[in-house]
């Protein structure tokens, strides 16, 4: 077998932890293979070695029968392989055009002045090539987010590199970006490119790998025909264990409306959203990116302000001007990107855990340390968040972690209302599979729980009831029992 | 037995890493022993701390201001009409108490409005603090109409000359300021909001902190403290004058920032800019009795700033690696 990329008893260690044990890859050509692996299980590490960013301490990189040795990423792209990392490297400030040849704009110079009109069609037609409609003279900072992974998707393609890494290259796509990526990976794949697939997300990984690569703890474990296996085999490959049901059986026990939106509206953003959320009850809301999701529960949360419209808690209508005003209502909200708004990476998990109760910790101002202490400690227990000590930054942690650090602090409000906004995004199976739980078990203890979510599956296998949303209007609504896939793409879309 | 002593030596060992600078000021002292034998002298450690107090004073507020993601340069400023206001009121026969309380409010409130200005119109604070800089200087020149002010009580003049023991009044004044800023930072929920806006302010607001509130009132406590250092100052010269505090922000952004809190806010430490003070302090002594030429003094400040900024990024940077990875494998 004619492997264009052989990664073979690939070792690595970094100062306390062996991040890599005799690892190994074997990637055809023309082939996509699918990298799988629990967030710390290796695969993030073995990519940067195959992309230059640092040295292997043992082991062999064969690229085209020929054995290689990467100084940098630099020397990794002369020898055709891209990558296409998950968070965003895009300069805001510059066109899409600017962003895409970064670094190369001499190929569209000229006596050292750069032609932009030339360097600005070229662009374009990279993105006519792949159907991509984006306009490259838009500056960067006024793309969406899945707009800005689409630039990322071209500028990677545009390297005519051999052997493309896509690092979670969806997580922040639509289902129509999506199909456009798929697409894409076809053309690539019949001029005979190589695509190394990480993600998450099962359905994608058995629509568009031939094969797929599974990793746990730091070892290889097997490398498996796509047509030839299924996703709970995978998984219970990739923890190590069996997971069944991912998602718990719901027994809701649905009470009296707790939060009402009356006539909510946001110019511009959203417009006349009605919506009742009851007592122990779990609202799924879908919808494409850019519906006005999030916006409609951050307005709610206080973050944005509304046009017009109410909001009423319990029956009783309530004013909410601030973040703080929502809090003393009883709303909690996990926002959509925790990095940016929900966790303070900086500082200890203990202080981002007690933040938002702090005050009832407090004597005079001053802090109870015996009762801060026992608050954390209490919930890294309950929610069992995997770190050496409270004093751990929060920087520190896998997303999965920090996610149920986002919860902790505000499941230590006691909150009526719950907003989770995209709650298990980047994150891995094994702790989305707790995150679930726990939305169930809480639930089930009377919080009522409002989820945005872009994840069909864990939309429909969560909610009690399902809210789409489209350009920023309500335009289905349905029970659990009712809800299908295609009825929620077909209002989500719309016709 | 070898368990104890060996965690002992980490830990000893984990305190010299997080105050990496004490070991060069210790470092310093050991070689400055060796170049003047006046240098170890009781005398002469003592006229160091001393000369630090009073940028000390300003820098313990400065700290909190930091942590709390806002850098505030009109300190200087506020220092000297907050003593010239004081210096008045004494003139004119006000009970000192009443002087100084007033003079202390007169600062915070100078702050606050520092404050109110940066946040309700979502300026960068380097340049809202420039501003109200010159404007507070051109009111310290206005009021003082340009003149000092000389001749104050005997009981006031101890506030910047007396002793308590053999410790000079103004060193007691600075540590009692940076044991409660240190309090105030690690053990009031005030603090902890404080490292929160200067950490992620969106996230912070997110989870229910007034913004605008914690950031106005720690330039409120940087503002009191500049008007302490101001009194401080006016007590030990004997006289209040409309220039006093000029350039003392540069001494003190670099006590705090030697000292290791952070320029982008989330972390600070008040040991360290007290330590980082007599870093400074030390280097300026230190060159001083040993005859250096005073623009060399300079010289040798501003390399000092850079070495400890490059020295900090580069160790700080392996040890978070090396305790990143080590978490990762826990």
């Amino acid at each position: 077998m004619n492997y264009i990329v052989e990664m073979n008893d690939i070792n690595k260690f970094f100062p306390g932890v062996q991040a890599l044990s005799n690892a190994q890859l074997k990637l055809e050509k023309g082939e996509v293979l699918g990298l799988i692996g629990e967030n710390g299980a290796g695969k993030s590490t073995l990519m940067n070695i195959l992309s230059g960013v640092f040295p292997q301490d043992s082991g062999d990189i064969i690229i085209n029968d020929k054995k290689v040795k990467f100084q940098s990423p630099n020397d990794a792209l002369m020898s055709g392989i891209s990558m296409i990392h998950q968070e965003l490297c895009l300069v805001p400030e510059m066109t899409v055009a600017e962003n895409i040849w970064i670094g190369r704009e001499d190929k569209f110079t000229n006596l050292n002045i750069i032609n932009k009109k030339k360097m600005q069609q070229a662009a374009q037609n990279l993105m006519s090539k792949y159907n991509i409609d984006l306009d490259c003279k838009r500056t960067v900072s006024s793309l969406s987010i899945s707009e800005m992974q689409l630039v990322e998707i071209i500028r990677a393609i545009s390297f005519d590199s051999n052997v493309i890494i896509m690092d979670e290259p969806t997580s922040t796509l639509t289902a129509r970006e999506v199909e456009i990526l798929f697409n894409i990976i076809h053309v690539l794949k019949k001029n005979g490119v190589s695509i190394i697939f990480i993600s998450h997300k099962m359905d994608e990984l058995f629509n568009i790998c031939d094969r797929i690569t599974v990793m746990r703890d730091s070892k290889y474990i097997d490398t498996l025909i796509t047509s030839e296996t299924n996703p709970d085999e995978l998984i219970s490959m990739m923890v190590g264990r069996k997971i069944n049901n991912l998602f718990p059986k719901r027994e809701p026990k649905i009470g009296e409306v707790v939060l009402e939106l009356k006539s909510f509206t946001r110019e511009g953003v959203f417009d006349n959203v009605n919506l009742q959320l009851h007592k122990g009850e779990v609202l799924g809301i879908s919808g494409l990116v850019g519906a006005g999701r999030s916006e409609i529960v951050r307005s709610l949360f206080g973050i944005d302000k509304p046009t017009s419209g109410e909001v009423y808690i319990d029956g009783k209508k309530v004013t909410i001007n601030s973040p703080e005003d929502a809090i003393n209502n009883g709303i909690a909200m996990v926002t959509e990107d925790r990095a940016l708004s929900g966790l303070i990476l900086g500082v200890p998990i203990r202080h981002n855990i007690t933040i938002v109760i702090l005050k009832m910790l407090c004597k005079a101002g001053f802090i109870n340390k015996k009762k801060d202490d026992s608050a954390c400690d209490e919930m890294i227990k309950k929610l069992n968040i995997k770190t050496s000590s409270k004093q751990q930054l929060a920087g520190q942690l896998s997303g999965g972690n920090q996610q149920k650090v986002v919860l902790a602090k505000w499941l230590l409000r006691h909150p009526k209302v719950l907003i989770l906004d995209e709650p298990t995004r980047g994150i891995d199976v094994g702790s989305k599979s707790e995150i679930y739980k726990l939305i169930n078990d809480l639930a089930n203890q009377g919080i009522s729980i409002l989820m945005i979510s872009s994840e069909l599956p864990e939309v429909l296998g969560m909610s009690d009831r399902i809210l789409v949303l489209r350009e920023g209007k309500i335009t289905y609504e349905c029970n659990r029992d009712e809800a299908t896939q295609e009825k929620i793409m077909e209002y989500a879309f719309g016709n | 037995m070898n368990q104890k002593i060996k965690k002992i030596g980490s830990n000893i060992g984990n305190f010299f890493i997080e105050y990496k600078i004490l070991a060069i000021l210790i470092l310093l002292c050991v070689i400055l022993s060796f170049t003047s034998p006046i240098f170890l002298t009781k005398k002469n450690l003592i006229n160091i701390l001393r000369q630090v107090s009073i940028t000390a004073i300003v820098a313990s507020g400065f700290t909190l201001t930091l942590t709390s993601g806002s850098i505030d340069l009109s300190i200087g400023a506020v220092l000297s009409v907050s003593a010239l206001i004081c210096a008045n009121m004494m003139k004119a026969g006000i009970p000192t108490i009443i002087c100084i309380l007033t003079a202390l409010c007169i600062g915070a409130i100078m702050g606050a409005i520092t404050g109110l200005i940066t946040n309700s119109f979502k300026l960068d604070p380097f340049i809202a603090t420039l501003a109200t800089m010159q404007v507070y200087r051109g009111i310290a020149w206005l009021y003082s109409g340009g003149v000092q002010i000389f001749e104050f009580d005997e009981k006031f003049l101890q506030l910047g000359t007396g002793y308590w023991g053999i410790i000079p009044i103004p060193v007691i004044i600075m540590l009692i300021v940076a044991i409660i800023t240190a309090i105030i930072l690690n053990k009031t929920r005030f603090g902890r909001n404080v490292c929160a806006v200067g950490g992620n302010r969106v996230a912070a607001r997110v989870s229910g902190i007034n913004i605008k509130k914690t950031s106005v009132m720690a330039y409120a406590y940087t503002g009191m403290l500049a008007a302490l250092a101001g009194i401080v100052t006016t007590a030990r010269l004997n006289m209040a004058r409309p220039d006093a505090g000029n350039g003392i922000e540069m001494d003190v952004i670099a006590a705090v920032v030697i000292g290791g809190t952070s320029l982008s806010g989330g972390k600070g430490t008040v040991l360290g800019t007290i330590i980082g003070c007599l870093l400074v302090g030390t280097i300026n002594n230190g060159l001083t009795i040993n005859g250096v030429n005073p623009y060399i003094t300079m010289i040798c400040k501003g390399l000092l700033i850079l070495v400890a900024v490059i020295l900090d990024n580069k160790v700080g940077a392996i040890f978070s690696k090396r305790k990143k990875e080590k978490k990762a494998n826990a």
